[in-house]
Protein backbone atom coordinates (compact mmCIF):
# COMPACT_ATOMS: atom_id res chain seq x y z
CA UNK A 1 0.00 0.00 0.00
CA UNK A 2 1.22 3.71 -0.77
CA UNK A 3 2.97 5.57 1.88
CA UNK A 4 1.36 8.75 0.75
CA UNK A 5 -1.31 9.30 3.17
CA UNK A 6 -4.62 10.32 1.69
CA UNK A 7 -6.27 13.49 2.03
CA UNK A 8 -9.74 13.87 3.16
CA UNK A 9 -11.61 17.30 3.32
CA UNK A 10 -14.96 16.55 5.48
CA UNK A 11 -17.45 19.03 5.73
CA UNK A 12 -19.22 18.35 8.92
CA UNK A 13 -21.80 20.11 11.58
CA UNK A 14 -21.61 18.66 15.56
CA UNK A 15 -25.70 18.16 15.31
CA UNK A 16 -25.49 15.77 12.67
CA UNK A 17 -26.19 12.27 13.48
CA UNK A 18 -24.92 11.35 10.42
CA UNK A 19 -21.77 13.35 10.96
CA UNK A 20 -21.48 11.01 14.16
CA UNK A 21 -21.23 7.86 11.93
CA UNK A 22 -19.08 9.59 9.48
CA UNK A 23 -16.37 10.37 12.54
CA UNK A 24 -16.51 6.86 13.72
CA UNK A 25 -16.41 5.08 10.51
CA UNK A 26 -13.62 6.95 9.11
CA UNK A 27 -11.54 6.87 12.79
CA UNK A 28 -11.81 2.69 12.05
CA UNK A 29 -9.88 3.00 9.06
CA UNK A 30 -8.05 6.39 9.60
CA UNK A 31 -4.82 4.13 10.35
CA UNK A 32 -4.82 1.49 7.53
CA UNK A 33 -5.33 4.10 4.76
CA UNK A 34 -3.15 6.54 6.21
CA UNK A 35 -5.72 9.30 5.97
CA UNK A 36 -4.97 12.62 6.80
CA UNK A 37 -8.28 14.47 7.80
CA UNK A 38 -9.36 17.90 7.45
CA UNK A 39 -12.93 18.87 9.36
CA UNK A 40 -14.32 21.90 7.93
CA UNK A 41 -17.09 23.19 9.56
CA UNK A 42 -20.91 23.16 7.60
CA UNK A 43 -23.25 24.82 9.31
CA UNK A 44 -27.11 23.27 9.37
CA UNK A 45 -27.96 26.05 12.23
CA UNK A 46 -26.46 28.71 10.71
CA UNK A 47 -28.02 31.13 12.99
CA UNK A 48 -29.78 30.98 16.44
CA UNK A 49 -32.77 29.57 16.08
CA UNK A 50 -35.52 28.42 19.06
CA UNK A 51 -36.09 24.46 18.50
CA UNK A 52 -39.64 23.23 19.97
CA UNK A 53 -38.85 20.30 22.09
CA UNK A 54 -41.61 18.53 21.49
CA UNK A 55 -40.57 17.71 17.73
CA UNK A 56 -37.03 17.16 18.50
CA UNK A 57 -38.02 14.79 21.33
CA UNK A 58 -39.70 12.85 18.36
CA UNK A 59 -36.71 13.08 16.14
CA UNK A 60 -34.43 11.82 18.66
CA UNK A 61 -36.24 8.63 18.40
CA UNK A 62 -34.74 7.13 15.59
CA UNK A 63 -31.03 7.92 17.00
CA UNK A 64 -30.70 4.33 17.92
CA UNK A 65 -31.65 3.17 14.66
CA UNK A 66 -29.29 5.73 13.05
CA UNK A 67 -26.04 4.99 15.00
CA UNK A 68 -23.49 3.13 14.23
CA UNK A 69 -23.02 -0.83 16.08
CA UNK A 70 -20.63 1.03 18.43
CA UNK A 71 -23.06 2.75 20.25
CA UNK A 72 -26.07 1.21 19.54
CA UNK A 73 -28.49 0.67 22.46
CA UNK A 74 -26.82 3.93 24.14
CA UNK A 75 -28.86 6.47 22.81
CA UNK A 76 -32.19 7.70 23.98
CA UNK A 77 -34.40 9.76 22.79
CA UNK A 78 -33.88 13.53 24.14
CA UNK A 79 -35.71 14.41 27.21
CA UNK A 80 -38.46 16.78 27.36
CA UNK A 81 -37.13 18.78 29.70
CA UNK A 82 -33.72 19.72 28.54
CA UNK A 83 -32.38 22.42 26.51
CA UNK A 84 -31.72 21.87 23.09
CA UNK A 85 -29.06 23.30 20.99
CA UNK A 86 -30.22 26.22 18.85
CA UNK A 87 -26.84 27.24 17.25
CA UNK A 88 -24.21 25.14 15.44
CA UNK A 89 -21.75 27.68 15.33
CA UNK A 90 -20.74 27.74 18.93
CA UNK A 91 -19.75 23.96 19.07
CA UNK A 92 -17.42 24.30 15.36
CA UNK A 93 -15.64 27.02 16.85
CA UNK A 94 -14.54 25.68 19.82
CA UNK A 95 -13.32 22.54 17.80
CA UNK A 96 -11.43 25.31 16.05
CA UNK A 97 -10.03 26.14 19.03
CA UNK A 98 -9.44 22.35 20.31
CA UNK A 99 -7.54 22.29 16.79
CA UNK A 100 -5.46 24.97 18.28
CA UNK A 101 -3.95 22.92 21.44
CA UNK A 102 -3.42 20.23 19.18
CA UNK A 103 -4.46 17.81 16.36
CA UNK A 104 -4.77 15.00 19.63
CA UNK A 105 -7.08 17.43 21.27
CA UNK A 106 -8.99 18.22 18.38
CA UNK A 107 -10.04 14.48 17.88
CA UNK A 108 -10.85 13.88 21.93
CA UNK A 109 -12.73 17.04 21.82
CA UNK A 110 -14.53 16.33 18.94
CA UNK A 111 -15.79 12.73 19.53
CA UNK A 112 -16.31 14.11 23.25
CA UNK A 113 -18.80 16.77 21.95
CA UNK A 114 -20.50 14.47 19.29
CA UNK A 115 -21.51 11.83 22.54
CA UNK A 116 -21.95 14.85 24.92
CA UNK A 117 -25.21 15.80 22.24
CA UNK A 118 -26.04 12.50 21.19
CA UNK A 119 -25.66 10.25 24.58
CA UNK A 120 -25.70 12.32 27.39
CA UNK A 121 -28.30 15.23 25.77
CA UNK A 122 -25.90 17.78 26.46
CA UNK A 123 -26.82 21.36 25.39
CA UNK A 124 -23.64 21.59 22.62
CA UNK A 125 -24.69 25.31 21.83
CA UNK A 126 -23.70 26.62 25.55
CA UNK A 127 -19.95 27.80 26.44
CA UNK A 128 -20.35 26.33 29.26
CA UNK A 129 -21.25 22.72 28.01
CA UNK A 130 -18.26 23.28 25.72
CA UNK A 131 -15.74 24.38 28.23
CA UNK A 132 -16.48 21.03 30.77
CA UNK A 133 -16.47 19.12 27.23
CA UNK A 134 -12.95 20.65 26.75
CA UNK A 135 -11.80 20.19 30.09
CA UNK A 136 -13.25 16.48 30.06
CA UNK A 137 -10.58 16.20 26.80
CA UNK A 138 -7.53 17.32 28.57
CA UNK A 139 -7.38 20.51 27.57
CA UNK A 140 -7.04 23.84 30.45
CA UNK A 141 -10.05 25.19 30.86
CA UNK A 142 -8.93 29.02 31.51
CA UNK A 143 -7.18 28.73 28.57
CA UNK A 144 -10.20 27.29 26.37
CA UNK A 145 -12.32 29.87 27.92
CA UNK A 146 -9.84 32.69 27.01
CA UNK A 147 -9.40 31.15 23.46
CA UNK A 148 -12.98 30.70 23.04
CA UNK A 149 -13.87 34.55 23.47
CA UNK A 150 -11.65 35.71 20.68
CA UNK A 151 -13.88 36.42 17.55
CA UNK A 152 -11.62 34.79 14.92
CA UNK A 153 -12.58 31.15 15.17
CA UNK A 154 -16.42 31.62 14.93
CA UNK A 155 -15.05 33.64 11.79
CA UNK A 156 -12.75 30.93 10.79
CA UNK A 157 -16.46 28.70 10.61
CA UNK A 158 -18.52 31.11 8.84
CA UNK A 159 -15.69 31.43 6.37
CA UNK A 160 -15.40 27.84 6.23
CA UNK A 161 -19.37 27.82 5.60
CA UNK A 162 -19.63 30.64 2.82
CA UNK A 163 -16.77 28.58 1.06
CA UNK A 164 -18.99 25.10 1.39
CA UNK A 165 -21.75 26.61 -0.13
CA UNK A 166 -19.96 28.36 -2.91
CA UNK A 167 -18.56 25.20 -3.72
CA UNK A 168 -22.12 23.51 -4.30
CA UNK A 169 -22.23 21.80 -0.57
CA UNK A 170 -25.47 22.50 0.64
CA UNK A 171 -25.38 19.23 3.11
CA UNK A 172 -23.77 17.17 5.35
CA UNK A 173 -21.56 14.94 6.12
CA UNK A 174 -19.32 15.38 2.96
CA UNK A 175 -16.00 13.81 2.45
CA UNK A 176 -13.83 14.61 -0.73
CA UNK A 177 -10.94 12.60 -1.33
CA UNK A 178 -7.84 14.05 -2.36
CA UNK A 179 -9.78 17.08 -4.29
CA UNK A 180 -11.11 14.66 -6.39
CA UNK A 181 -13.79 12.46 -5.35
CA UNK A 182 -16.30 14.11 -3.16
CA UNK A 183 -18.75 11.65 -1.39
CA UNK A 184 -22.12 12.55 -0.11
CA UNK A 185 -23.99 11.52 2.70
CA UNK A 186 -22.52 8.71 5.46
CA UNK A 187 -21.41 5.85 3.52
CA UNK A 188 -20.71 2.56 4.50
CA UNK A 189 -16.99 1.56 5.92
CA UNK A 190 -16.16 -0.62 1.99
CA UNK A 191 -17.90 2.53 -0.14
CA UNK A 192 -15.34 4.69 1.67
CA UNK A 193 -12.71 2.03 1.07
CA UNK A 194 -13.31 1.39 -2.44
CA UNK A 195 -12.74 5.46 -2.95
CA UNK A 196 -9.65 5.18 -1.76
CA UNK A 197 -8.72 2.45 -3.45
CA UNK A 198 -9.50 4.56 -6.78
CA UNK A 199 -7.15 7.75 -5.28
CA UNK A 200 -4.51 5.05 -5.05
CA UNK B 1 -25.39 5.02 -34.67
CA UNK B 2 -25.76 6.93 -31.02
CA UNK B 3 -22.33 6.29 -30.14
CA UNK B 4 -19.84 6.48 -33.44
CA UNK B 5 -16.70 5.30 -31.24
CA UNK B 6 -17.28 1.67 -29.19
CA UNK B 7 -14.75 3.09 -26.59
CA UNK B 8 -16.14 5.74 -25.53
CA UNK B 9 -19.51 3.91 -25.18
CA UNK B 10 -17.57 0.94 -22.91
CA UNK B 11 -15.99 4.04 -20.95
CA UNK B 12 -19.25 6.19 -20.43
CA UNK B 13 -21.27 2.90 -19.44
CA UNK B 14 -18.43 2.32 -17.02
CA UNK B 15 -18.09 5.75 -15.60
CA UNK B 16 -22.29 5.85 -15.46
CA UNK B 17 -22.50 2.27 -13.61
CA UNK B 18 -20.48 3.82 -10.70
CA UNK B 19 -22.78 6.41 -10.07
CA UNK B 20 -25.62 6.33 -8.23
CA UNK B 21 -27.99 9.33 -8.95
CA UNK B 22 -31.59 9.86 -7.07
CA UNK B 23 -34.45 9.41 -8.87
CA UNK B 24 -37.64 10.78 -8.17
CA UNK B 25 -40.44 8.51 -9.55
CA UNK B 26 -43.61 9.11 -9.50
CA UNK B 27 -46.45 10.05 -11.93
CA UNK B 28 -47.22 13.94 -12.51
CA UNK B 29 -49.62 15.37 -10.35
CA UNK B 30 -48.52 12.95 -7.42
CA UNK B 31 -46.33 15.81 -5.64
CA UNK B 32 -43.25 15.01 -7.34
CA UNK B 33 -43.00 19.07 -7.51
CA UNK B 34 -43.02 19.46 -3.72
CA UNK B 35 -40.82 16.40 -3.45
CA UNK B 36 -38.44 17.57 -6.06
CA UNK B 37 -38.28 20.56 -3.97
CA UNK B 38 -37.67 19.25 -0.71
CA UNK B 39 -35.03 17.25 -2.37
CA UNK B 40 -32.76 20.34 -3.74
CA UNK B 41 -33.12 22.13 -0.56
CA UNK B 42 -31.44 19.12 1.37
CA UNK B 43 -28.77 19.61 -1.03
CA UNK B 44 -29.25 17.30 -4.06
CA UNK B 45 -28.79 19.10 -7.70
CA UNK B 46 -31.56 17.56 -9.67
CA UNK B 47 -30.40 20.01 -12.23
CA UNK B 48 -33.87 21.98 -11.26
CA UNK B 49 -34.05 25.99 -11.27
CA UNK B 50 -36.21 28.09 -9.63
CA UNK B 51 -37.80 29.27 -12.67
CA UNK B 52 -39.13 26.02 -13.41
CA UNK B 53 -41.77 25.40 -10.63
CA UNK B 54 -42.39 21.87 -11.76
CA UNK B 55 -39.23 20.89 -9.83
CA UNK B 56 -38.22 18.89 -13.54
CA UNK B 57 -34.99 18.57 -14.92
CA UNK B 58 -34.25 21.90 -16.82
CA UNK B 59 -32.80 20.41 -19.63
CA UNK B 60 -34.46 20.14 -22.57
CA UNK B 61 -32.19 18.05 -24.52
CA UNK B 62 -32.40 15.25 -21.65
CA UNK B 63 -35.78 15.55 -20.76
CA UNK B 64 -36.94 15.58 -24.76
CA UNK B 65 -34.87 12.37 -25.10
CA UNK B 66 -36.54 10.80 -22.42
CA UNK B 67 -40.03 11.42 -23.97
CA UNK B 68 -38.93 9.88 -26.81
CA UNK B 69 -37.74 7.13 -25.12
CA UNK B 70 -40.68 6.94 -22.66
CA UNK B 71 -42.69 7.11 -26.14
CA UNK B 72 -40.99 3.91 -27.74
CA UNK B 73 -41.48 1.69 -24.98
CA UNK B 74 -45.02 1.48 -23.80
CA UNK B 75 -46.18 -2.28 -23.63
CA UNK B 76 -42.78 -3.70 -23.69
CA UNK B 77 -40.79 -5.50 -21.17
CA UNK B 78 -37.31 -6.47 -23.01
CA UNK B 79 -35.05 -3.33 -22.94
CA UNK B 80 -34.29 -2.13 -26.55
CA UNK B 81 -30.81 -2.20 -27.42
CA UNK B 82 -30.78 1.08 -29.01
CA UNK B 83 -33.05 3.09 -26.61
CA UNK B 84 -30.64 1.67 -23.89
CA UNK B 85 -27.65 3.24 -25.52
CA UNK B 86 -29.86 6.74 -26.40
CA UNK B 87 -30.91 6.67 -22.80
CA UNK B 88 -27.23 6.62 -21.60
CA UNK B 89 -26.38 8.98 -24.09
CA UNK B 90 -29.07 11.27 -23.15
CA UNK B 91 -28.13 10.79 -19.42
CA UNK B 92 -24.49 11.30 -19.92
CA UNK B 93 -24.53 14.54 -21.29
CA UNK B 94 -27.04 15.48 -18.50
CA UNK B 95 -25.04 15.07 -16.52
CA UNK B 96 -22.11 16.49 -18.35
CA UNK B 97 -24.22 19.88 -18.73
CA UNK B 98 -24.83 19.57 -14.65
CA UNK B 99 -20.80 19.92 -14.64
CA UNK B 100 -20.33 16.34 -13.28
CA UNK B 101 -21.40 17.52 -10.07
CA UNK B 102 -19.75 15.98 -7.19
CA UNK B 103 -22.47 16.12 -4.72
CA UNK B 104 -25.71 14.17 -4.67
CA UNK B 105 -27.19 14.57 -7.87
CA UNK B 106 -30.19 13.41 -10.04
CA UNK B 107 -33.04 14.47 -11.31
CA UNK B 108 -37.25 14.39 -11.45
CA UNK B 109 -38.72 13.93 -14.50
CA UNK B 110 -42.02 11.71 -14.66
CA UNK B 111 -41.59 10.49 -17.89
CA UNK B 112 -38.45 8.43 -16.36
CA UNK B 113 -41.29 6.90 -13.73
CA UNK B 114 -42.22 4.77 -17.05
CA UNK B 115 -38.51 3.59 -17.57
CA UNK B 116 -37.55 2.23 -14.67
CA UNK B 117 -35.38 -0.79 -16.11
CA UNK B 118 -33.58 1.71 -18.42
CA UNK B 119 -32.33 3.82 -15.04
CA UNK B 120 -31.16 0.48 -13.37
CA UNK B 121 -29.26 -0.85 -16.50
CA UNK B 122 -27.63 1.87 -16.61
CA UNK B 123 -27.07 2.97 -12.69
CA UNK B 124 -26.61 -0.10 -10.61
CA UNK B 125 -26.46 2.00 -7.52
CA UNK B 126 -29.63 4.42 -8.27
CA UNK B 127 -31.38 5.23 -5.51
CA UNK B 128 -35.35 5.72 -6.63
CA UNK B 129 -37.43 7.80 -3.99
CA UNK B 130 -41.28 6.60 -5.21
CA UNK B 131 -43.95 9.25 -5.04
CA UNK B 132 -47.60 7.78 -4.79
CA UNK B 133 -50.44 9.93 -4.89
CA UNK B 134 -53.88 8.73 -4.37
CA UNK B 135 -55.29 7.27 -7.74
CA UNK B 136 -59.04 8.64 -6.81
CA UNK B 137 -57.49 12.34 -6.69
CA UNK B 138 -55.54 11.62 -9.43
CA UNK B 139 -58.48 10.46 -11.81
CA UNK B 140 -59.71 13.92 -11.61
CA UNK B 141 -56.59 15.46 -12.69
CA UNK B 142 -55.60 16.08 -16.42
CA UNK B 143 -52.21 14.45 -17.43
CA UNK B 144 -50.55 13.96 -20.70
CA UNK B 145 -50.20 10.49 -19.73
CA UNK B 146 -53.86 9.95 -19.73
CA UNK B 147 -54.71 11.97 -22.57
CA UNK B 148 -55.47 10.30 -26.02
CA UNK B 149 -54.71 13.48 -28.07
CA UNK B 150 -50.88 13.18 -27.04
CA UNK B 151 -48.71 10.32 -28.25
CA UNK B 152 -47.71 8.88 -25.00
CA UNK B 153 -51.10 9.34 -23.11
CA UNK B 154 -52.73 7.88 -26.52
CA UNK B 155 -49.85 4.71 -26.03
CA UNK B 156 -50.97 4.02 -22.81
CA UNK B 157 -54.50 4.25 -22.89
CA UNK B 158 -54.17 1.82 -25.84
CA UNK B 159 -52.17 -0.61 -23.93
CA UNK B 160 -54.69 -1.03 -21.36
CA UNK B 161 -57.47 -0.99 -23.80
CA UNK B 162 -58.78 2.59 -22.51
CA UNK B 163 -59.30 4.78 -25.32
CA UNK B 164 -63.19 4.35 -25.20
CA UNK B 165 -63.42 4.99 -21.80
CA UNK B 166 -64.25 8.59 -20.24
CA UNK B 167 -61.41 10.66 -19.11
CA UNK B 168 -61.78 10.24 -14.88
CA UNK B 169 -61.07 6.83 -16.10
CA UNK B 170 -58.78 6.53 -18.28
CA UNK B 171 -56.83 8.93 -16.05
CA UNK B 172 -57.27 6.59 -13.18
CA UNK B 173 -56.32 3.18 -15.70
CA UNK B 174 -53.26 5.23 -16.79
CA UNK B 175 -52.11 5.63 -13.10
CA UNK B 176 -52.68 2.22 -11.78
CA UNK B 177 -50.82 1.25 -15.37
CA UNK B 178 -47.47 3.67 -13.99
CA UNK B 179 -47.87 2.34 -10.56
CA UNK B 180 -48.27 -1.47 -11.59
CA UNK B 181 -45.33 -0.81 -13.88
CA UNK B 182 -42.97 0.65 -11.22
CA UNK B 183 -44.19 -2.30 -8.50
CA UNK B 184 -43.30 -4.50 -10.74
CA UNK B 185 -39.70 -3.22 -11.59
CA UNK B 186 -39.01 -2.57 -7.98
CA UNK B 187 -38.21 -7.03 -7.29
CA UNK B 188 -35.09 -6.26 -9.80
CA UNK B 189 -33.14 -3.83 -7.48
CA UNK B 190 -32.14 -3.91 -3.99
CA UNK B 191 -34.94 -2.77 -1.52
CA UNK B 192 -32.51 -0.72 0.34
CA UNK B 193 -32.11 1.39 -2.97
CA UNK B 194 -35.95 2.35 -3.40
CA UNK B 195 -38.06 4.81 -0.88
CA UNK B 196 -42.12 4.48 -1.13
CA UNK B 197 -43.62 7.65 0.21
CA UNK B 198 -46.86 8.78 -0.11
CA UNK B 199 -48.02 12.08 -0.80
CA UNK B 200 -50.86 12.33 1.51
CA UNK B 201 -47.78 11.87 4.20
CA UNK B 202 -45.92 14.40 3.08
CA UNK B 203 -49.15 16.94 3.29
CA UNK B 204 -49.88 15.46 6.83
CA UNK B 205 -46.94 14.84 8.59
CA UNK B 206 -43.93 16.92 6.72
CA UNK B 207 -41.11 16.38 9.19
CA UNK B 208 -41.64 12.76 9.56
CA UNK B 209 -41.23 12.26 5.78
CA UNK B 210 -38.68 14.58 5.24
CA UNK B 211 -36.47 12.42 8.20
CA UNK B 212 -37.20 9.47 6.67
CA UNK B 213 -35.88 11.05 3.37
CA UNK B 214 -32.62 11.91 5.26
CA UNK B 215 -32.57 8.71 6.78
CA UNK B 216 -32.81 7.53 2.97
CA UNK B 217 -30.30 9.14 2.23
CA UNK B 218 -27.93 9.90 4.96
CA UNK B 219 -28.30 13.44 5.16
CA UNK B 220 -29.31 15.79 7.77
CA UNK B 221 -32.08 17.75 7.32
CA UNK B 222 -31.08 21.59 6.18
CA UNK B 223 -32.74 24.94 7.33
CA UNK B 224 -33.73 25.45 3.67
CA UNK B 225 -36.03 22.14 3.44
CA UNK B 226 -37.27 23.06 7.03
CA UNK B 227 -37.93 26.72 5.56
CA UNK B 228 -39.68 24.92 2.38
CA UNK B 229 -41.78 22.61 4.76
CA UNK B 230 -43.08 25.28 6.54
CA UNK B 231 -44.22 27.75 3.61
CA UNK B 232 -44.86 25.13 0.95
CA UNK B 233 -46.73 22.29 2.62
CA UNK B 234 -50.53 22.43 2.01
CA UNK B 235 -52.26 19.61 4.36
CA UNK B 236 -55.10 20.84 1.88
CA UNK B 237 -54.40 19.01 -1.02
CA UNK B 238 -55.23 15.64 0.35
CA UNK B 239 -58.44 13.39 -0.71
CA UNK B 240 -59.13 16.26 -3.57
CA UNK B 241 -61.54 13.61 -5.10
CA UNK B 242 -64.04 14.33 -2.83
CA UNK B 243 -65.08 16.91 -4.09
CA UNK B 244 -66.77 15.14 -7.05
CA UNK B 245 -69.68 12.76 -8.22
CA UNK B 246 -69.64 10.25 -5.61
CA UNK B 247 -71.05 7.79 -8.84
CA UNK B 248 -68.03 8.71 -10.53
CA UNK B 249 -65.20 8.24 -7.50
CA UNK B 250 -67.24 5.27 -7.24
CA UNK B 251 -66.31 3.86 -10.89
CA UNK B 252 -63.03 4.59 -10.63
CA UNK B 253 -62.58 3.05 -7.23
CA UNK B 254 -64.15 -0.15 -8.81
CA UNK B 255 -61.94 0.17 -11.58
CA UNK B 256 -58.79 0.35 -9.88
CA UNK B 257 -59.53 -1.08 -6.68
CA UNK B 258 -55.77 -3.47 -6.60
CA UNK B 259 -53.57 -0.99 -7.15
CA UNK B 260 -55.81 1.81 -4.64
CA UNK B 261 -55.88 -1.12 -2.02
CA UNK B 262 -52.08 -2.09 -2.24
CA UNK B 263 -51.32 1.09 -1.58
CA UNK B 264 -54.00 1.08 1.48
CA UNK B 265 -56.51 3.70 0.33
CA UNK B 266 -59.15 1.43 0.05
CA UNK B 267 -59.11 -1.28 2.79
Amino acid sequence: MSKVPIRLTIYYDFLSLWCFNTLLRLKQIEQKWKVRMEWKSYMLLPEQKEQAREAFHLASQSWSAIIDEALAGELKPWPLDREVPNWSLPALAASKVAASFGERQFSDFQYSVMKGYFQEHLDISSSVTLVQLAERSGMDRKAFENQMNQPQWQDLVREEHQQAEAAGIHNVPMVVVNDEQALAGALKIEDYEDAFLKVR
Amino acid sequence: MLFSNPEKLLEDQKRLSEQNPVVLMGRGHSGTRVLSWICTELGVNLGTSASLATGDADDQKFTQEIKKITTNNIGTEMLRPSDLQRFQKAVSGYYGRLNHPQTLWGWKFPETYLIPSYIAETFPKARYIHLVRDGRDIAFKQHLTDDPKRKLGKKILESQNALGLPHHLQAAVSWAFQVDNFDNFRGSVSGDQVLDVLFEDICTRPYEIVEELCDFLKLSITKRCDSYIKEQINVKKVAQYKENDPRLVQEVENRIRPTLTRYHYLS
